[in-house]
């Protein structure tokens, strides 16, 4: 009887940015929202995720596994497996959140924007606009208008590094 | 106080709520398209401005200060209730004070006092003039600005009047032989205040008796605003 429950679990086909497949169980995606709804609406066994990097896929896969390994007498582990998760460089863990922000999976999105603040708040304002792509709209004058403002807010010694 | 308070919650949490769902349906058609790497153009990503968001909500003030110069749209930020629902909810008590502050920092305002219904009376730092006022009302972010008193204020009241559906402002002032002096403004739907005089200050008649003295004291203590209340209440009956 336990084969033939085995037998039937559904198969799905990830495809990757760069058109590299990855095979895992339905039931993992179901950690999706995005997915899941595709899944179950369109009974679809091979979704294109043309904008995730297969290298960003390959890391969000492998949290899925874990998470739903998770019991209540491996919790410290995935903790711990979590903390290592988020220890990439900057550059790609804004690529998983970005991707987990499109997929859906809430728990893991909030995880991640957490550790982008924690990596981001002793930044220097130049190195947050490096690190976001974004062009300042504000004059020097304007801008030095706001460190006159608050002060206290551009003290200490801040990181001017992007990684 | 309290149930307008709550409903504005809900009614935020509501917005919040139908925000999110209205997103979803057509969600992956806009979020593919601000999230598709162009490998010739490394420079060209934006992240969605719901994750700025929601990275941003989890900053200590400090890094939250000091990123609003960022660019125009992180400025932005403070004065959105979704991001100040969100960073609600991961600082809690936290986020008024700092946005208070900011706000009033960047503005060169200072509190002055506030009314029962949580309506703040703010007035430039001495260093700005001439003087200016607004009245903030920090659950709808509204405010409202005029000139300061003409004379130099010792103490502000606020307070809203059901009576005459307006809220009534009063400066006291002292002269050089330190007598007391008051100026009151009202601001509200009033019939019978004509536009011109709507927003200036005018001088109170308040009658020069033996209890000035005593009544000056009973100004300066905490419960300023109440007890002015109750003494304009009782000399306009």
């Amino acid at each position: 009887m336990a084969s033939s429950t085995t037998g039937e679990k559904k198969i799905l086909t990830l495809k990757g940015g760069d058109n590299e497949e990855f095979i895992l169980e339905e039931s993992l995606v179901l950690q999706s929202e995005l997915l899941k709804n595709m899944v179950k609406e369109e009974r679809v066994s091979s979704i294109p995720l043309p904008s995730i990097k297969s290298k960003t896929l390959v890391k969000i896969i492998e949290y899925l596994k874990k998470h739903a390994e998770l019991t209540p007498s491996n919790k410290e582990e995935f903790k711990n497996f979590e903390k290592e998760f988020v220890n990439v460089v900057l550059e790609e863990l804004l690529d998983i959140t970005v991707a987990v922000n499109y997929l859906k999976i809430n728990g893991l999105l909030e995880f991640c924007c957490q550790a982008v603040a924690d990596r981001i708040k002793d930044k220097s304002v130049e190195a947050v606009r490096k690190i976001f792509r974004i062009e300042s709209d504000f004059t020097p004058e304007e801008e030095s208008e706001f460190r006159k403002e608050t002060p206290e807010a551009f003290e200490g010694d801040l990181d001017d590094t992007t990684n | 106080m309290s149930a307008l308070d709550l409903e504005r919650k809900a009614k935020r949490n509501k917005q919040i709520d139908s925000n999110s769902s209205s997103q979803q349906p057509n969600c992956p058609d806009s979020i593919a398209q601000t999230i598709s790497y162009p490998m010739d153009r490394p420079t060209a990503r934006r992240l969605p401005d719901e994750m700025v968001f929601r990275i941003l909500s989890f900053l200590p003030e400090k890094p939250l200060g000091r990123f609003r110069c960022v660019c125009k749209l992180w400025n932005t930020l403070f004065i959105d209730p979704k991001f100040r629902a969100l960073y609600c909810e991961n600082y809690s008590s936290l986020l008024l004070m700092s946005y208070n502050q900011l706000m009033q920092i960047r503005h060169n305002f200072c509190s002055k006092a506030e009314s029962s219904d949580g309506l703040i009376l703010e007035q430039t730092v001495p260093s700005v003039s001439p003087s200016r006022c607004r009245i903030r009302c920090p659950l709808s972010l509204q405010s409202i600005e005029f000139p300061g008193p003409q004379k130099p204020s010792l103490c502000f009241a606020i307070e809203f009047l059901p009576s005459i559906r307006a809220v009534e402002l009063v400066s006291v002032h002292e002269d050089e032989n330190q007598v007391l002096g008051y100026e009151v403004l009202h601001i509200g739907p009033i019939e019978n205040i004509t536009p011109t005089t709507k927003y200036s200050w005018r001088a109170l008649q308040v009658p020069n008796n033996n209890s000035n003295n005593q009544f000056r004291k009973r100004m300066r203590s905490m419960s300023l605003h109440y007890r002015l209340n109750r003494y304009l209440d009782r000399s306009a009956a």
